[in-house]
């Protein structure tokens, strides 16, 4: 069976008990409750900032992304529709920020690895790769396309589904389908001729 | 690739991204196609080393330098309230509702202002020609000006009831003329001023009959 850690940290919010409670911390959240806000910054920091450090590939980048992702959305929280998911939402103003960030930066990300900045959970099938491997893929992943490599992040890394990916890039499941296809085949060339 | 399914159909196949009929049909062939079969194995294994990094975890220490400075501003901003945005619009629409009252009345008490004049009899309304300004404060066409009751004359004398002064007189071709001190007037003009600039009303007193309209 495969750790989804991101996954499972997720888990229990899709109940339908775990959703009415969230809709009431939203209400209060958008009623300018900063506890009620505290409470989904809780729930999505961890995925909001993995995700920008992905996309942008520096942990400066990554964390100023993540701030300025929590900040709109505390401010906009009011333009949330209710009868969406969520999170679909958070992540459409985490890529555009990231996509705003990276215009400003103008330089080429390339993904750093500081080990004060993350950690590999315990799991057996992580040491099975060996850190050569992962290093090749990082920087094989920073040379996608922005939107293939925004694609093959939301749906492969952090296990949204292609419908979930559609929403938070403003695309229809077919061109997602069409982005991570072309970003698998690329990152498996990059990964078999060893180069990047 | 010589086959009918491409390197993308194989690298959707891996992850169940591939529609359910043309899945089944590419499993059927990969069990004949050993090139397909190889480019299978090699996304699995990419798709693999991709999907290790799912282990990683932000470290907490980043989260919560996040988390302060996020909160931090967060308390700066001003709680906005969920129904300010109508408050806004209610103090607007109330503003609104009493100037227009306000200009209603206002007009009211200054239209019958004339009704109490010598007499006392209400003047009909037909008999009575208002004329209003443009917006730029010139009056409007010189046969506008010309009153079209019966009784009205063609010349309009006028004169300023307020301060006693004599006033310009609008003649037919709509030139503004001095009146002489021989002219005797007929009739008196009585202005009327609004709050609206843009407004302004006239009124054809008939001094023949002792002022009565």
């Amino acid at each position: 069976m495969e750790l989804r850690a991101s996954t499972l940290w997720m888990s229990g919010f899709g109940s339908e008990e775990a959703q009415a409670e969230f809709a009431i911390i939203l209400e209060r959240a958008i009623a300018g409750d900063v506890s009620a806000f505290e409470q989904i910054l809780l729930r999505y920091e961890r995925r909001v900032l993995s995700v920008s450090w992905r996309l942008l590939g520096k942990q400066e980048d990554a964390q100023d992304a993540a701030q300025e992702v929590f900040l709109r959305a505390f401010r906009y929280l009011h333009r949330f529709d209710r009868r969406r998911p969520f999170e679909p939402w958070l992540m459409k103003m985490t890529v555009n920020v990231c996509h705003d960030l990276s215009k400003k930066r103008r330089e080429h990300p390339r993904e750093t690895v500081d080990p004060d900045f993350v950690r590999s959970a315990s799991d057996p099938h992580g040491d099975l790769h060996s850190e050569e491997q992962k290093q090749m893929l990082r920087r094989a992943l920073q040379e996608l396309p922005e939107k293939e490599r925004a694609a093959i992040v939301l749906r492969d890394i952090e296990g949204l589904s292609t419908a979930e990916v559609a929403e938070a890039l403003g695309s229809s499941e077919p061109t997602v389908r069409s982005q991570i296809s072309n970003a698998r085949v690329k990152i498996r060339k990059m990964l078999r001729r060893g180069i990047v | 690739m010589k086959c009918r399914y491409s390197e993308n159909d194989i690298a959707l196949f891996v992850e169940g991204d591939l529609e359910p009929a043309k899945a089944a049909e590419l499993e059927v062939h990969l069990v004949t196609c050993e090139a397909c079969r190889e480019l299978e194995a090699d996304v699995r294994e990419s798709q693999t080393v991709l999907k290790s990094f799912r282990q990683e975890m932000v470290s907490s220490a980043a989260l919560s330098f996040v988390r302060n400075r996020v909160l931090e501003e967060v308390s700066k901003t001003p709680v906005r309230p969920v129904w300010g945005r109508w408050v806004y619009a209610l103090a607007g629409a109330m503003f609104v509702a009493v100037v227009s009252a306000g200009v209603i009345l206002h007009s009211g008490k200054t239209t019958k202002a004339p009704l109490l004049g010598e007499g006392g009899e209400a003047a009909p309304s037909n008999n009575i020609p208002v004329l209003l300004a443009g917006a730029d404060g010139v009056v409007g066409s010189s046969d506008s000006l010309e009153p079209t009751t019966p009784s009205a004359p063609s010349k309009v004398a006028s004169r300023r009831l307020l301060n006693g002064r004599s006033h310009p007189s609008f003649t037919k071709e709509g030139n503004i003329s001095e009146p002489t001190p021989s002219e005797t007037p007929k009739e008196l003009v009585v202005k009327l001023l609004t709050d609206d600039p843009n407004v302004v009303i006239y009124w054809l007193v008939d001094q023949k009959n002792g002022g009565a309209l």
